[in-house]
């Protein structure tokens, strides 16, 4: 059977582990990206870390004292300290003898983009020896759907409502991290399990700052049916919207997954934060993300030469 | 062996001396010499620390509570604006009951700039959870900071040393260093602490209920009351094994004072020069310096203060309020039962200097008056 | 969540004090988050399209997953459940089922076709030893015509114990699967093969008796049930002009003589009247015997013609000229040579009962010289042998309550009830009339046994998580097990769980287990968000509503 699923099936998830390191009974919404994005990942992550949380959907998502929904030490922290704290508890485990437990920050997009961006900015500058993984569900979730600069142009939500919804794009953290030349970056979705395993097996061999980005769409902020988690997700990458890439040392960049280049307007009508979007804002959307493709497209040809000079 | 140090120089050596393994630390002055000096004893391996060069003073001591939790020794230095933006770390680390020990150089906040000493900037994280110590001499600061490892270890609450900015930081004095193997054989690894890496699957500090978190809460204050023990406990093996003593709080000629200057920091020296004078005039005055502010040694205060005229010397301002230690003073010996009259004078914000002869008019005009004219005398 | 109290948990289970800081360590296990439950997730075994479409009502889907699996025998078995003869349905139907396949919006169809015309070969030996256990029957029942659907029926009372007798008129048994279709379709070996192999399991077929004259039907009497299926034999006429000049055949005349070997010779130029099969195959059959110039003429314009459209693409290959759109007006015989009359055909309508409407444009008329025309627009049932008091009414669709008739005991089905159809069709009425026979016999009421399964939503198919895979080229030549195999697992299976686990690895509440290599949903943590059932790739699951209890 398993032969059979190979054959006419794009994934087998032959490379997924069975083995489950998040419990049953998380109090995250039903349908709920992050949770997903958090079992996925730590399939591919083990056992031997510990994981930073700041204020997010995950602090709650965990349980409420005295129960935890882990097999694996989890911290919670501070809003803007999660790379502060993990390079902290890195550096402690290495004094103690501890070389090998990976030490895990796991970040909501506002403590990323927005109020941790400095310490990000820090510890990435410093190279410490830590993976961050920001699953990003565009805002303030946790909060009841406010507005980060993670939020995409044209989003409404608590704080941006739909007289005046977002008029800011997207804050560029993979260009933000690239620019800081850390050993690896790579963004990934809750749609292609495979594809972040993949990645994070690749983190975890590599020494140095590690950053991951892994889209999350959350039902409840986003205006969608439970059931469209994966479908939002995967039509994210498919539309080019979030492509799929791996940054080498900042410079060398691969796209892992070639987008069949679905129109925007798809993705944008089934979320009800774009329902008041007029035909000419997803026009206009449509050409940012051909743009946006096609300056990545651009990098990958420039980057790939200039690793290939020396 | 005796050396003569700053005081900077004398928290590196202490810090050096205590064997720590991480330290987190951001610039400011006037604290930056103490981490020059860390950084570079690392650099030439002669302390084995992990030395972290943080943005801001507030991933510092995230750092520390990172650190903490694997059950290492962490150290952090701040001033000032760091260790108010430090704030919401410093509650976090108390609550989350880790050993870390943080020395503040005092200096006034701002705006407008100033770099002197001025206490608001520690005394206004009064609330934060940390025990706090305030020393007067350089000797103080070395023996104080390697106290604070041990009293923070044994009793699972973050320490605060704090030391006047440039009055003791930047003051050289002779100061006998200690020798690693007396300092080895005293802070000697604690016995329970807690390690992340030995835990299995657990989450660290949580969503908890109201229930809980007022039982989690009211633990701390219970520990809080006995941390006067621990303090105790501790300085009296610093004692055996060193030779010197400080307690919770240091007196000076008070055995038959009427009149009594309570005060902080390194004030107290001059203070002591002062009353050796106007006793010669027959004006029977004492000194009360209050060493460790948090958790206040009210049992020591209401036996020496009570039915005696106080005059309470605050280099600090709330603004609103007045001076923190004689608010703090007045809730103590409210209600003590006793007929004493608190005198809250407020002079020295920002580095003011303040002269002996300021502090002779404040100990005449408590001798002569019966009570104070107003609520805040201004030392002008 | 329960809450339990701090002296409890502050000391872990060793009895040691834990930190006096919030530590959790209890999993979340107690937390039954299905409670939050309103949508309700369930695997469910769904219709496939191509199970939907079979004329002759085969589990196909089922049948290529055992094919794939390598479990030939199985497979064959469970074609044999319904066809009696999947190496001739194979061959000639035209397959519905492929049109309907899933695999139609990735890349192209499964050869269904190949996989049921080949399972026998494939199976062999053991295919033979296929018996019914029962050899003595206290049940008989006299089936009239030994087409398609008197064997069928014949097949599937005999599975059930009851023995059957057809009645044949002509002299050899097959009904239109011997004088109706041209051998290049269906090789008469194939055909002997299988009746034989019905007849060595128990079926009687007695040949050359014509009921209602050789036998009469009083005669009859003496079976427990009569089950009628004569098939469509009278050619239906334009009446036009000039009908019945020499040298003018019907179809089923021409294809009866063909294939019983009469000689006879046809000229070199042929037309054919009508766009059905048989109009195609009649065609196909006159260009092999010599026609050099055979011209298919029909109303309707190609792309609407009856025929399946493969046949006709063939048939334009070997050379047939296809006039659609064109009407015949007259034929007038001149010298050696027929000449019709053709006009345009305007305003092409098909009416509900089958029947064509359309204008003629008088003014395009012209000419088609030839020597011999062959009309091929269909048949009728022949009436006329049948007792006067009993009905059959024209039913399209084979079902117990459609081969049911006014009189007691009498059933019909087949061509004789819908008029010309497919074989495989057939096929389903004789499996029709053998229940209804059965259910009348045991003096059960009559009833439709519905298939309550919900029907796979080709809109639920999730097409990107399929590779397209064509067909190997090879398999028009030579085909060998290997291709079958392969052919058969590029088979979707739309509509059954095979396990492929999507819904486990996308369930946020790992909710999902796998267990002794089957899925199960865990409801005590399944928060019914509906994800596993959107991602399954084969629309195996199904979203219901939950019922509170």
């Amino acid at each position: 059977m398993d032969k059979l699923i190979g054959r006419i099936q794009k994934y087998s998830w032959k490379d997924i582990s069975k083995d489950e390191l998040v419990y049953s009974g998380h109090l995250a919404c039903a349908g709920c990206g992050a949770a997903l994005a958090m079992r996925i990942a730590l399939k591919a992550l083990g056992k031997d870390i510990v994981i930073i949380v700041p204020a997010s959907c995950w602090s709650v998502i965990d349980g409420i004292y005295p129960f935890h929904a882990l097999k694996v030490n989890f911290i919670h922290t501070a809003f803007e300290t999660a790379p502060s704290v993990a390079t902290g508890l890195k550096r402690g485990l290495i004094m103690k003898g501890e070389k090998k437990k990976t030490v895990v920050s796991w970040a909501g997009d506002g403590a990323t983009f927005d109020i941790g961006l400095q310490a990000l900015s820090s510890a990435a500058e410093r190279n410490e020896d830590i993976i961050y993984i920001c699953y990003d569900n565009e805002g303030y979730m946790n909060t009841g759907s406010q507005s980060s600069s993670s939020t995409p142009y044209g989003a409404t939500t608590g704080t941006t409502p739909a007289t005046f919804s977002r008029e800011n794009r997207k804050k560029d953290i993979i260009g933000i991290m690239a620019a800081h030349q850390i050993p690896y970056i790579a963004t990934s979705s809750v749609a292609f399990p495979e594809d972040m395993t993949r990645k994070i097996i690749r983190a975890k061999q590599i020494k140095g700052f590690r950053f991951l980005h892994i889209l999350s769409p959350c039902p409840v902020g986003w205006g969608f049916d439970s059931e469209l988690t994966v479908e939002i997700a995967r039509l994210a990458v498919e539309t080019r919207l979030f492509p799929l890439i791996e940054i080498y040392k900042g410079i060398e960049l691969c796209i892992t997954y070639e987008p069949s280049g679905e129109s925007i307007r798809k993705y944008l009508r089934l979320q009800k934060r774009f329902s008041h979007l007029k035909d000419k804002d997803i026009r206009m959307i449509q050409k940012t993300v051909n743009r946006n493709w096609e300056n990545l497209i651009r990098n990958v040809s420039i980057w790939k030469k200039k690793t290939e000079d020396p | 062996m005796k050396k003569l140090l700053n005081g900077n120089l004398a928290v590196s050596i202490a810090v050096a001396l205590s064997k720590v393994d991480v330290i987190a630390a951001y610039p400011i002055t006037p604290q930056t010499s103490i981490i020059e000096k860390l950084a570079s004893m690392c650099e030439r391996g002669e302390i084995t620390a992990s030395f972290i060069r943080t943005e801001s003073e507030h991933s510092s001591m995230a750092c520390c509570f990172g650190a903490a939790l694997s059950g290492a020794r962490v150290f952090t230095t701040t001033s000032s604006q760091g260790i108010v933006l430090m704030h919401e770390m410093l509650h976090w680390v108390s609550g989350s009951r880790l050993p870390v020990v943080m020395v503040n150089v005092s200096r006034a906040l701002g705006p407008p700039w100033s770099l002197w000493v001025d206490h608001t900037d520690s005394l206004s994280q009064r609330d934060t959870g940390w025990i706090q110590i305030y020393c007067s001499n350089n000797q103080e600061v070395l023996d104080t900071t390697i106290q604070a490892f041990r009293i923070a270890e044994e009793i699972n609450i973050p320490v605060m040393v704090n030391m006047d900015g440039f009055l003791l930081s930047h003051t050289f004095e002779p100061v006998d260093v200690p020798s690693a193997k007396k300092v080895d054989i005293y802070l000697k690894r604690r016995r329970k602490k807690f390690e992340i890496q030995k835990q299995k699957s657990i989450s660290f500090g949580g969503v908890t209920y109201s229930d809980d978190y007022y039982i989690f809460r009211k633990n701390l204050q219970i520990d809080f009351e006995k941390t006067r023990d621990i303090i105790e406990k501790c300085e009296e093996e610093f004692q055996k094994i060193f030779g010197r003593k400080y307690g919770m709080i240091e007196k000076y000629s008070m055995d038959d004072a009427d009149i009594v200057v309570v005060t902080m920091g390194s004030l107290s020296g001059t203070v002591k020069d002062v009353i050796d004078r106007v006793r010669a005039r027959d004006v029977k005055a004492g000194l009360l310096r209050i060493r460790v502010f948090n958790p206040m040694p009210a049992n020591e205060l209401r036996e020496n203060l009570g039915n005696k005229k106080i005059a309470v010397i605050d280099r600090n301002l709330s603004p609103g309020k007045g001076g923190i230690v004689c608010q703090e003073l007045k809730s103590i010996l409210f209600d003590s039962g006793t007929s004493c009259r608190i005198f809250g004078f407020i002079g020295g914000l920002g580095g003011k200097d303040i002269s002996p002869s300021q502090i002779e008019d404040i100990i005449l005009y408590t001798y002569k008056k019966e009570r104070p004219e107003k609520d805040i005398l201004w030392i002008s | 969540m329960k809450r339990s109290r701090w002296s409890r948990v502050r000391k872990d289970r060793a009895g040691k004090d834990l930190f006096p800081c919030p530590v959790s360590s209890l999993d979340t296990l107690s937390n039954k988050t299905g409670l939050w439950r309103f949508l309700k997730p369930i695997f469910e075994d769904k219709i496939a399209p191509c199970d939907r479409a079979c004329f002759a009502g085969q589990r196909i889907r089922d049948f290529i997953e055992a094919v794939s699996d390598g479990r030939f025998y199985d497979a064959y078995l469970i074609l044999k459940e319904s066809n009696p003869f999947p190496e001739i349905t194979g061959r000639i139907c035209p397959h519905p089922c492929t049109e309907e396949c899933s695999r139609n919006r990735l890349d192209i169809s499964i050869n269904i076709p190949l996989l049921e015309s080949h399972i026998e070969e494939i199976v062999g030996k053991k295919a033979k030893k296929l018996s019914i256990r029962k050899k003595e029957f206290s049940k008989k029942v006299a089936i009239i015509g030994s087409g398609p659907a008197g064997l069928s029926c014949a097949y599937h009372l005999l599975r059930n114990g009851i023995k059957p007798v057809i009645f044949e008129k002509d002299p050899s048994p097959g009904g239109m699967l011997r004088y109706g279709i041209p051998s290049y379709r269906l090789s008469k070996a194939i055909l002997d093969g299988s009746i034989a192999k019905l007849v060595s399991e128990g079926v009687e077929i007695r040949t050359g008796v014509s009921v209602g004259s050789d036998i009469s039907w009083e005669e009859l009497n003496g079976f427990d049930a009569i089950f009628i299926s004569a098939g469509s034999h009278k050619s239906r006429k334009i009446n036009i002009e000039g009908e019945d000049e020499e040298g003018i055949f019907y179809a089923l005349d021409f294809l009866r003589m063909v294939n019983s070997k009469v000689e006879f010779e046809i000229g070199r130029r042929v037309a054919v009247i009508g766009g059905g099969n048989s109009a195609v195959d009649v065609a196909r059959t006159a260009r092999r015997m010599g026609s050099e110039e055979v011209y298919i003429v029909c109303i309707e314009p190609k792309d609407r013609m009856p025929a399946i459209r493969e046949e006709i693409h063939e048939a334009e290959k070997e050379g047939v000229f296809v006039n659609d759109r064109n009407a015949l007006i007259r034929i007038k015989r001149e010298d050696n040579f027929l000449k019709l009359q053709l006009a345009r055909a305007t305003f092409i309508r098909r009416k509900p009962d089958g029947g064509i409407e359309f204008k003629i444009d008088y003014e395009s008329k012209k000419d088609l010289k030839v020597d011999n025309v062959i009309i091929a627009i269909g048949e009728t049932p022949d009436m006329d042998f049948i007792p006067p008091d009993l009905k059959i009414k024209r039913r399209k669709k084979p079902s117990v309550m459609s081969v049911c008739t006014n009189k007691k005991a009498f059933f019909a089905g087949g061509d004789f009830v819908s008029g010309p159809s497919y074989a495989s069709l057939a096929v389903s009425w004789g499996r029709a009339g053998a229940e209804a026979i059965r259910a009348f016999i045991e003096k059960r009421r009559i009833v439709k046994g519905n298939d309550k399964r919900a029907i796979v939503d080709i809109k639920k198919i999730r097409f990107h998580y399929f590779i397209p895979i064509p067909p190997s080229e090879q398999l028009k030549n030579k085909v060998s097990h290997l291709d079958i195999l392969n052919e058969s697992r590029r088979c979707l299976k739309c509509g059954k769980c095979i396990g492929c686990a999507n819904c486990y690895i996308f369930c946020p509440d790992n909710a999902i287990r796998i267990y002794n290599k089957k899925l199960e949903i865990i409801y005590d943590y399944c928060k019914g968000c509906g994800i596993c059932v959107r991602e399954c790739p084969r629309d195996a699951m199904n979203l219901i509503e939950e019922i509170e209890s």
